[in-house]
C-alpha cells in the first residue's frame, strides 16, 4: 500500500475529472433529457487526441481545445440521425458508438498505438524540481481549475433563458416547438457542448495518467458517470459534482475493502456489482437523486450565489 | 460508382477468384441464424414493454455459462445441459421482468430510467458470472469434425444451429399467427392501450414474451460459445448487431427481425470481404452493424416492418 | 378586410381513420371564429395540422397568404400563429412565472448569449417579467407567480396556458377549449379578454369550445365539425338552427 495521502489525492484528482463528465452528462440528461449512453466514447476521443498531440509537444491549452472540438464535432455528427427520434434511439446509437470508437482505437496502431495504447504523455504543467507529491498538487490545481470553469458554464446555462428552453424541451418537446423553439437545434447544440466538455475531461485524464489504452474506456465508465448524475440529482449541477465525489469515494472504498478486509471477491467485480445494485436501488426508490432540482425563477439564484463567491475569490487573491 | 465497379472487376488482384463465394453465403446463413435467435427476444420485448433492454446481452452470456456449468462442470448429458441452460436463461429473463422492470414501470419510471436500470442489471449479471466462473476464456472442449458440402466447409454444430433456427422460426410463426397468445402479443406490441382495453391479460403476455425471448437468447449463447469459446463479453459483443437488426427490422416485428438478421449477416460477411480487399482489419466487421444502424435511423427510422410508432 | 387563415381540402389520416376530412375553411382577419363538434370529431387534430404538429396528407394551408403546410411547429409560431393545448402543458419543475416567460423568444436563448452576453438579454428578461406579471395579475395568478407550477389547480393550469399564449402577442391565436375546467365567472372574463385583445391589438381568434352558449355570445362565425368533416358554417344563429347541427348534437347526447 503506497502513501495513503497520495492515494487520497489521486482519488481527489479522479473525482475532479469525473466531476466534469458528470456535469456534461447532467447538461445532456438532467436538463435536456438526452440519453447519452456513449459518454465514454467522447472521453476517449478527448484522451486520445490529447495523447497524440501532447506527444508531439503541443502545449496543453492547444491540445485541450482541439480535443474538445474534435469530441464535440463527433458528438454533433453522430447524434444528428437519432436526435429527431425518441430518447432510446439516441441511447442505442451512442452505446454502439462507444464500441465502434474503441474498435478504431484498437486497430489503428499507427495513430493510437493499437491495443497497447500510447504512453509517455507529458503532464500539462512541468515545473522542475518538484517532488512527486507537489506535482500531484499541481495536477489537482489544474483539474479543479477546469472543473470550476465547467461548473460556472453549466450554472450560467442553467440560469439563463437557454436553460429554460432546455428544461422545456426535457418536459415537453411539443410545447417547446409550439412556442417557437427549434427543438432539434437546441438538442444538437447541447449534445455537442456536452461532448466537448467530455473531450476536455479526456484531455485532462490523458495528461494526468500519462498513458492511454483502449481498456481504460470500457462502457462501465459511462455507467459510472450515469450513476454520478442519477445519485447526485439530475438537473442540479452541485448534485452532479457531489455525485462524482460520492461514486469515486465509493469505488475507492470498495477497493480498500478488498485490500484490508480481504474479501474473497475480485475488487472490480465487487465494485461493479455494488455500483449496479446501487443504481438500480436509486432508480427504484429515489429517482430524483440526493439533491433535488431547485425550482427558482431566473432572477433569483445565480447572481446571488455568484456575487459573494466572486467577492470571496477577490479578497482571497488580494491577500 | 462506375469507377468502383470497374475497379472491382479489373483490379489486378483478381480478388474474386480467391474468394469462395459459396462459403461467404454459408457464413452469412450461419450468422443470420445465430443473430435471429439472439435478437428475436430483444425485439419482441422492446415492442411489448417499450424500452430497449440492454441486459438482453447478458441473457445470451448467461445461457452459455449455464450450459458450461451443466455440461463441463457437472458432467451432464449435452442435450440435457443445453435444455437446462435454456431454461435457466428463460428464468433469468422472467425474473428480471417480474422483479425489476414490471415494478419499475408500474412506478411510472421514465424511459431513460428503464434503460439505466437495464444496463445496471446487465452489469450485475455479467460480473456475477465473472465472479463465479472467472473472467478468463473457457471452452467446451468439443472438437467438431469438418463437413464438406461441395466447396463449403461447415461443422455439425453450425448445421444444428441452422436447423434449430429454422425450427424456431417456424414455431414462432405458428405461435404468432395461429395461437391466441401470439395474437395477443402482436396486438399488444401494436397498441398496448387498445390491447389492454380489449381484455388481453397484459401481464401474462408480457411475462411469456420475456421468458421466451430470454430462452432463445440463451440458446444462441450456447451456440456462440460452442462455436468458439466462452468469455464474459460473449453477449455484449453481439448486442450491437442485435440492436442494428431490431431497428432495421422494425421494433417488435418478428418478420422484420427475421429478414434483418440475414440482411445484416450478409452485409457483415460482404463487409469482411471488402475489408480484406481494402487491407483493413477484419475486426471492423461490427462497424458494419453500426453503419446499418445509423443508416436505418436516417433513411427509415420505423424499420422494415413498423409496429411501434417512432416519433414521440 | 382579407382572410388571415384559410385551408384548402385539408386531409389527415391516422391509419384507417380520417381524422380531418377535406376541410376547407376561411378565417377573416380580426375576427373571432368558433369551432365546435362532438368529442372525437377531429377538432384538436385540425389544430395540430394547422400548427405543423402533423403534416397534412393532402391539402393546403395559407396563413396571411403564405403556404404554411409542411412547416415545423416552431416555424409556424414565428409566422405569428400560436396555439394552446387542450390538456394544459405545464412544466411542473418551473415557477409559474417561468412557465409564462418561456413562450417568448428571447435573445438569451442562444448559447453564446447565455454564456457571454448576459447584460444584453437581462434587460429584455426584466421587461418580459413585468409583462408576464401583469398578465398573471389579470388572470388572478399573480399570487402564485413564484410558486412551482405543479401546485396549481386544474383550472389555474388552464389559465396559465392562456397567459402563455397572450404573452406571445401573435397575429392569430388558436385556443383549444380555453375554458374547460374553469369556473363560469372566469370563463366569461377569459372571453372578455379575448374580445379586448382583438379590439386593441387586432388579434384573430379561432377557438374550440364546448360551452356553446358562451361561445355564441362572442363569435362572428362558427364552424361545426363532425367525423372529420365541416358540416356547417355561418353566424351563431344560422348554425344553431341548422338541422344537421341539431341532429349531430342530439344524436351524440
Ligand atoms: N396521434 C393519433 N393517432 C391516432 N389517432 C388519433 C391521434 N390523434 C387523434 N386521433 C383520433 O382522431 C380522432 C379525432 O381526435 P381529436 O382529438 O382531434 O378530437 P376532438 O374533436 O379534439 O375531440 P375532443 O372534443 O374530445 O377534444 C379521434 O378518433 C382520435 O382517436
Ligand atoms: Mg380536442
Amino acid at each position: 500500500m503506497p502513501d495513503p495521502l497520495m492515494y487520497a489525492l489521486d482519488a481527489v484528482a479522479y473525482a475532479g475529472i469525473f466531476g466534469m463528465l458528470s456535469l456534461s452528462l447532467n447538461l445532456e440528461y438532467g436538463y435536456t433529457n438526452l440519453a447519452n449512453f456513449g459518454k465514454v466514447a467522447f472521453f476517449m476521443v478527448g484522451a486520445y487526441v490529447a495523447a497524440v498531440m501532447a506527444r508531439m509537444k503541443y502545449p496543453f491549452a492547444v491540445y485541450a481545445l482541439v480535443a474538445s472540438l474534435v469530441a464535440g464535432f463527433i458528438g454533433l455528427l453522430t447524434s444528428l440521425p437519432a436526435l429527431r427520434l425518441r430518447e432510446d434511439f439516441l441511447a442505442i446509437t451512442m452505446i454502439a458508438l462507444g464500441e465502434v470508437m474503441k474498435l478504431i482505437v484498437k486497430n489503428e496502431e499507427w495513430l493510437a498505438g493499437g491495443v497497447w495504447g500510447l504512453s509517455g504523455i507529458p503532464p500539462a504543467v512541468v515545473v522542475q524540481g518538484l517532488s512527486f507529491r507537489e506535482r500531484l498538487l499541481v495536477q489537482i490545481a489544474l483539474i479543479y481549475g477546469c472543473l470550476v470553469a465547467c461548473y460556472v458554464v453549466c450554472e450560467l446555462i442553467a440560469k439563463s433563458p437557454y436553460g429554460r428552453v432546455l428544461k422545456t424541451i426535457r418536459e415537453d418537446e411539443l410545447l417547446a416547438a409550439a412556442y417557437g423553439k427549434n427543438v432539434f437545434r437546441y438538442k444538437a447544440c447541447t449534445f455537442a457542448l456536452g461532448s466537448a466538455v467530455s473531450g476536455l475531461a479526456g484531455a485532462l485524464f490523458a495528461q494526468y495518467i500519462g498513458t492511454v489504452s483502449p481498456y481504460m474506456f470500457e462502457p462501465t465508465v459511462t455507467f459510472s458517470v450515469w450513476m454520478m448524475v442519477i445519485l447526485g440529482g439530475p438537473a442540479n449541477n452541485t448534485g452532479a459534482v457531489l455525485g462524482a465525489f460520492l461514486v469515486e469515494g465509493f469505488h475507492r472504498s470498495s477497493r480498500l475493502l478488498k485490500d484490508y478486509i480481504g474479501l474473497p471477491l475480485d475488487p472490480i467485480n465487487l465494485q461493479v456489482m455494488l455500483t449496479a445494485l446501487l443504481v438500480i436501488t436509486v432508480v427504484f426508490y429515489r429517482p430524483q437523486g440526493m439533491l433535488k432540482e431547485r425550482i427558482t425563477p431566473l432572477d433569483r439564484g445565480l447572481l446571488k450565489k455568484l456575487k459573494p463567491m466572486y467577492r470571496r475569490v477577490k479578497t482571497w487573491v488580494r491577500s | 460508382m462506375a469507377l468502383i465497379i470497374y475497379f472491382f472487376l479489373f483490379s489486378p488482384y483478381r480478388w474474386w477468384m480467391v474468394i469462395n463465394w459459396l462459403q461467404v453465403l454459408m457464413n452469412s446463413l450461419v450468422w443470420g441464424c445465430m443473430y435471429l435467435l439472439a435478437t428475436v427476444g430483444l425485439s419482441l420485448t422492446y415492442g411489448l414493454s417499450r424500452f430497449p433492454n440492454f441486459a438482453h446481452a447478458e441473457y445470451i452470456t448467461f445461457g452459455a455459462y449455464m450450459a458450461y456449468m451443466f455440461f463441463s462442470i457437472l458432467g451432464l448429458d449435452l442435450y440435457l445441459s443445453v435444455g437446462l441452460a435454456v431454461l435457466s436463461s428463460a428464468l433469468l429473463g422472467g425474473l428480471s421482468y417480474i422483479l425489476l422492470f414490471k415494478p419499475l414501470k408500474s412506478r411510472g419510471a421514465s424511459l431513460i430510467h428503464l434503460m439505466v436500470a437495464s444496463i445496471g442489471l446487465g452489469l450485475l449479471i455479467r460480473h456475477t458470472l465473472m465472479q463465479v466462473f472467472g473472467g478468463g476464456i473457457l471452452s467446451f472442449k468439443m472438437i467438431w469434425s469438418c463437413i464438406f458440402i461441395g466447396p463449403v466447409v461447415t461443422t455439425p454444430l453450425l448445421l444444428t444451429a441452422i436447423v434449430t433456427a429454422f425450427i424456431v422460426a417456424i414455431l414462432l410463426h405458428i405461435l404468432l399467427m395461429k395461437t391466441k397468445l401470439g395474437k395477443a402479443i402482436r396486438a399488444t406490441a401494436d397498441n398496448p392501450e387498445l390491447a389492454a382495453a380489449s381484455g388481453i391479460d397484459m401481464d401474462r403476455v408480457s411475462l411469456f414474451t420475456w421468458l421466451l425471448g430470454a430462452a432463445l437468447a440463451g440458446f444462441s449463447g450456447v451456440f456462440l460459445a460452442m462455436r468458439s469459446s466462452l468469455v464474459p463479453l460473449l453477449g455484449w459483443k453481439v448486442l450491437l448487431q442485435a440492436f442494428a437488426i431490431t431497428l432495421l427490422g422494425g421494433i417488435g416485428s418478428f418478420y422484420g427481425t427475421l429478414a434483418a438478421s440475414f440482411i445484416l449477416s450478409l452485409s457483415e460477411n460482404l463487409g469482411v470481404v471488402a475489408l480484406t480487399w481494402l487491407g483493413l482489419s477484419a475486426d471492423y466487421r461490427s462497424a458494419v452493424a453500426f453503419i446499418v444502424l445509423v443508416s436505418t435511423l436516417i433513411v427509415k427510422p420505423e424499420g422494415l416492418i413498423s409496429t411501434v410508432k417512432r416519433r414521440a | 378586410m382579407g382572410s388571415i387563415l384559410n385551408t384548402d381540402n385539408l386531409v389527415k389520416r391516422f391509419g384507417g381513420l380520417t381524422a380531418v376530412d377535406k376541410v376547407t375553411l376561411n378565417v377573416e382577419e380580426e375576427s373571432i371564429v368558433g369551432l365546435i363538434g362532438p368529442n372525437g370529431s377531429g377538432k384538436t387534430t385540425l389544430f395540430n395540422v394547422l400548427t405543423g404538429v402533423y403534416r397534412p396528407d393532402a391539402g393546403k394551408i395559407f396563413f396571411r397568404r403564405e403556404r404554411i403546410d409542411g412547416l415545423q411547429p416552431h416555424q409556424v409560431y414565428i409566422k405569428g400563429l400560436v396555439r394552446t393545448f387542450q390538456t394544459p402543458k405545464i412544466i411542473q419543475k418551473m415557477t409559474v412565472l417561468d412557465n409564462v416567460m418561456l413562450a417568448v423568444r428571447n435573445p438569451g436563448e442562444s448559447l453564446l448569449a447565455a454564456l457571454f452576453r448576459r447584460r444584453r438579454w437581462m434587460g429584455f428578461e426584466n421587461r418580459l417579467r413585468e409583462r408576464a406579471l401583469e398578465i398573471l395579475r389579470f388572470l388572478g395568478l399573480d399570487k402564485h407567480a413564484y410558486t412551482p407550477a405543479s401546485e396549481l389547480s386544474g383550472g389555474q393550469m388552464k389559465l396559465l396556458e392562456i397567459a402563455r399564449a397572450l404573452i406571445s402577442e401573435p397575429k392569430m391565436m388558436l385556443l383549444d377549449e380555453p375554458t374547460a375546467g374553469v369556473n363560469p365567472v372566469l370563463a366569461y372574463t377569459i372571453f372578455d379578454r379575448v374580445e379586448e385583445l382583438r379590439k386593441r391589438f387586432g388579434i384573430t381568434f379561432f377557438i374550440i369550445e364546448h360551452r356553446i352558449e358562451l361561445l355564441m355570445k362572442y363569435v362572428d362565425k362558427v364552424y361545426v365539425m363532425h367525423q372529420g368533416k365541416l358540416i356547417a358554417e355561418g353566424g351563431p344563429n344560422d348554425v344553431m338552427n341548422n338541422p344537421d347541427v341539431v341532429k349531430v348534437y342530439l344524436g351524440s347526447v
